[in-house]
Formats: C-alpha cells, sequence, structure tokens
C-alpha cells in the first residue's frame, strides 16, 4: 500500500505537469480542468493497477498451471504420501499442493492417534498392524476446507478487474458529461455558436470517455479469463480431492 | 487447540509474492505509453490548415449584387427629407351643415323672412378632416446609392463536407471581402474569347497568404482555368482580421466569363 501511494504521487506529479511543446491529445489534457484532470488521474489508476493485476495473475497462473501438472505426475508415481509430502515443498505455488498437505495432515493426525507409531507409512505399503481411518468424513471436510482457501486465493484481486470493468466506463461519461456542461458555459459566455469555441471543450470531454473505455475493455476480456480459469483450477481441485480420497479409502479403511 | 489441518490451510492462505512488482511494471507500461502519445508523429491534420469556413463567391457575369456590383444600401428603406412645415391655416369656422334634403317649393312668392335660428346643438363638422400634427417623417422608396458595393456572396461553413448557407451577416467582416474581391478582380480579364464558369478553390491563411490554389469546378477551357488562378495567385491580401477567429479562410470563387 505504500508503495502504491508513491506511485500515485508519481502519476499525479506527471499528470500536472504540462507540457508546452505536447502533440494534441496532451496539450488538451494539460488545458482542461480541474475535474477534467482528477477523472483522468483516476482512470489512469484504475488502469495501472487493473494492468497489474493482469500480469500478476496471468505469471501465477501460468505458475499455478505449470506446477500441478509437475505435482499431478509426482503423486501418480510415487508410492507413499511422505515421498510427495517431500515434494511439495518445491510445488508451493500448486493449490493441489494445499489440498494434499492439508488432507495428509489430517490422515497423519487420524492414524498417529490411532496406533500411536509413525503414521502413513504408504498408500500400498502393508503396514502390521495396518492403520485404520477412523472417519473419512473428517478427511473430506479437510479437502474441502483446503479447496475453499486455495479458491480464495485463487480468486484474489481478481474481483478488482470486475470493479475496473464496470466503474471506469461511468467515470469517464462522467468527466465527459461534465466537460460538455462547461463547454455549453463558454458558449454561454461568449453568446456565439463557432465551431472553433466549441470543439476544443467536446473534444477534452471526450478524451475521459476514451481513457474510461482505454481501462474497461481490457479489464472485462481478462476478468473473464481469470474467472474461466478459476473454475478449471476449481474443478481440477474437486478431483483431486476425489482422488485422495479415494486412495484413503482404498488404503486406511 | 492445535489442529494441524489448520496449521496447513492458515500456511497455505498466503498469496504469492510479486504483486508490488507487477504493479511497477504495469505502472511503467502505462508510462512508455503516455510518452509514445506524447512525442509521437502528430497527426496529419494539424500540419495543413483545416477548413473551417468555405465560402462560396461568384465574380464576374453581370454587375449586380451576385457580382459585387453597387447595389442598395442593404435595400432598406431610407429615410425620406421631411416636407417643410407647412403653414399653420387659420383657424377657420367650420362650414354649416347642409340640410340634406330641401322640399321644393312650388310657389313661394313671397319669401317669409325667417329668423336666422339659433342652433343650439353642437355644429357637426365634416368628415375626413383629422387635425394636423405637422411635418410627418415617413419612410421614402428612394434608395440612396452610396458608392459602396453590397456584397451578395453566401457563405457555407462544414469543414470539408456538409455545411449549410449562412447569411453574411454571421460573417464577421465582410469589408475584408470586397478587399479580396478588388484585389482578385485587379489581375482578372474576364474578356476572353470564350464564355464560361469555372471555380477556384483557395484558402487564405491567417498572415494573408494564399495557399491551395487549385482548380475546384474547371470550366472546360483551359484557358479561363489559368486565368482565373493566376488572378488568384496574383492577388496580394491583408492578413485575415482579428474577429474572424478560424487560423484560414477557404473560399471557392466562381468567375464567370463573358465573350
Amino acid at each position: 500500500m505504500r508503495t502504491l501511494g508513491l506511485y500515485l504521487l508519481a502519476l499525479q506529479q506527471g499528470a500536472t505537469g504540462p507540457d508546452p511543446a505536447s502533440s494534441d491529445v496532451l496539450s488538451l489534457i494539460a488545458r482542461s480542468g480541474p475535474v477534467a484532470r482528477i477523472v483522468l488521474a483516476m482512470l489512469v489508476l484504475f488502469s495501472v493497477v487493473s494492468w497489474g493485476i493482469v500480469a500478476y495473475k496471468w505469471v501465477e497462473f501460468r505458475r499455478v498451471r505449470r506446477q500441478s501438472a509437475a505435482f499431478l505426475d509426482v503423486f501418480r508415481r510415487s508410492t507413499k504420501f511422505s515421498e510427495v509430502q517431500a515434494v511439495c515443498r518445491t510445488l508451493t505455488d500448486s493449490p493441489l499442493v494445499g489440498l494434499f498437505t492439508a488432507g495428509y495432515a489430517e490422515l497423519n493426525t487420524q492414524l498417529r492417534g490411532a496406533s500411536g507409531g509413525a503414521a502413513g507409512e504408504g498408500r500400498t505399503s502393508p503396514a502390521n498392524p495396518r492403520p485404520t481411518l477412523r472417519s473419512l468424513d473428517a478427511v473430506d471436510r479437510a479437502l474441502m476446507r483446503a479447496a475453499g482457501v486455495e479458491v480464495t486465493k485463487l480468486e484474489r484481486r481478481v474481483g478488482f478487474l470486475a470493479t475496473t470493468a464496470s466503474i471506469t466506463p461511468f467515470i469517464g461519461l462522467f468527466g465527459t458529461v461534465w466537460g460538455i456542461m462547461t463547454a455549453f458555459q463558454g458558449i454561454g459566455a461568449t453568446g456565439s455558436t463557432n465551431l472553433a469555441v466549441v470543439a476544443p471543450g467536446i473534444a477534452e470531454a471526450l478524451i475521459a470517455t476514451a481513457a474510461g473505455l482505454f481501462a474497461a475493455i481490457p479489464a472485462v476480456y481478462f476478468y473473464n479469463h481469470f474467472t474461466h480459469q478459476v473454475k478449471l483450477f476449481a474443478t481440477e481441485l474437486d478431483d483431486f480431492a476425489l482422488e485422495f480420497l479415494n486412495i484413503c479409502e482404498r488404503n486406511f479403511t | 487447540m492445535h489442529d494441524a489441518v489448520s496449521h496447513a490451510l492458515v500456511a497455505r492462505g498466503r498469496p504469492p509474492r510479486g504483486f508490488d512488482r507487477m504493479l511497477g511494471a504495469s505502472l511503467a507500461a502505462h508510462a512508455v505509453l503516455i510518452a509514445a502519445l506524447a512525442l509521437g508523429p502528430r497527426p496529419a491534420t494539424t500540419v495543413e490548415p483545416d477548413e473551417r469556413e468555405v465560402m462560396t463567391i461568384s465574380l464576374g457575369g453581370a454587375p449586380g449584387p451576385r457580382a459585387g456590383g453597387m447595389t442598395a444600401l442593404g435595400g432598406r428603406p431610407v429615410q425620406a427629407v421631411a416636407p417643410p412645415a407647412a403653414k399653420p391655416e387659420p383657424a377657420q369656422a367650420p362650414a354649416e351643415r347642409q340640410p340634406a334634403m330641401v322640399e321644393p317649393t312650388r310657389a313661394a312668392p313671397k319669401p317669409k323672412p325667417t329668423p336666422p335660428e339659433t342652433v343650439a346643438a353642437p355644429v357637426e363638422q365634416s368628415p375626413g378632416r383629422t387635425p394636423t400634427k405637422g411635418a410627418e417623417v415617413r419612410p421614402g422608396s428612394a434608395l440612396a446609392f452610396t458608392g459602396g458595393q453590397g456584397i451578395g456572396v453566401g457563405l457555407s461553413t462544414g469543414g470539408g463536407g456538409t455545411g449549410g448557407e449562412i447569411s453574411l451577416g454571421d460573417f464577421c467582416c465582410p469589408d475584408y471581402l470586397q478587399a479580396m474581391l478588388a484585389a482578385v478582380q485587379q489581375n482578372w480579364n474576364s474578356r476572353q474569347q470564350v464564355a464560361g464558369r469555372t471555380t477556384i478553390k483557395f484558402t487564405v491563411v491567417r498572415d494573408g497568404r494564399i495557399t491551395n490554389v487549385e482548380v475546384a469546378r474547371p470550366s472546360g477551357f483551359a484557358v479561363l482555368d489559368f486565368t482565373a488562378q493566376r488572378a488568384v495567385m496574383a492577388a496580394r491580401l491583408p492578413p485575415l482580421p482579428a474577429a474572424y477567429t478560424n487560423p484560414s479562410l477557404t473560399i471557392h470563387l466562381t468567375f464567370e466569363y463573358q465573350r
């Protein structure tokens, strides 16, 4: 948050320094009033934050996909939960790791309580005496809790994209309406309907709408993209939870 | 109470780091975009003076309102000279009213002298007489030729597209048009061997230079087009008046040639 404040400060400094030798769009902004500047600064801020979220989520989801694939590979090849547990420390970004960790912790607690010795020796090794689970439902609940935590983590900050997508067009529209109001006041003050009087005000006003759409359109696209990704991950989590439960039921009951 | 599952979940709940870095990258991308917008090539519309106002004037033909000839001053009636105040007539007694009908007297040998009747009722005046209020000023039908030239031109505004004709009263400076027409007419010989009509389009920029002279509607005779074009190019114009706010004035000038 502190860095965010610094960014905002830098942004405003950049926005309020009108450059006399600038091109048309920037000179329009330099000529515009305080309301238009605030609106534009807000829109740029929304755009910066939402693009930051897009990049962050993009990288995170790519890493999640890669690590989940690696984790599933390890999980299906290994014969002992403890082996998988060792791999988990290197694949911390996969949500399946979270599920596995929670399930394994629950499993370990139950087995340790039952036999008193080291538990969770493996899913195929015939222990002697064979450890049994008291409650499979408890493992299921632990997996569900873990799935909730993981999905929440995946969905984190994606909601801001939806906010950006729905708010920024309205902010831009507000700036445009305000600018056109000012332009009409200018018409009333000068008493002339000359295009040279009216046009700069309207052009200046329309920049706000353009900026709003500029911030909103990518936000809409990436919000849909990321929610779809999260849905896919949630399906994968459910699938893994059922698989884990199956293994538990097969080996420990 | 220690729960291994909760412990694991709390440890998992922390989001991956790196958001600040991505935010910084996004900010840098925006800064680059805005800088590119600022330093990028200017749009072509700013290089060329745009045609904010287009004016269509015809030159040549019979002298008259359409050609910048001598016209009545705005077509408005001029105030007539008031007639000298008539001498007030001396007050006169109103004429007596004639009786509407007189019965013919067949035999009136001896007119009986009747004493003149004293009229008790107020004397009725003959209709159609209103008291005068002195000399009255009323508009006359005379048109004063002041030597000034009216311009029968219409303006059409609009940036190179459609534009409605606006009346001359909306254009700020008819005097400037007068000067321009005179300057063009100096260099123009309307008497060529053929009759025709050509329209030249040109743009007057703020300091009075004439640019973009081109034939908008050719007459079909190259001589006529060349003559008109040369007349426009040779004209020296004063700078655009300050009351005219646009940076340039684009004019369609129609030359009418007579044989």
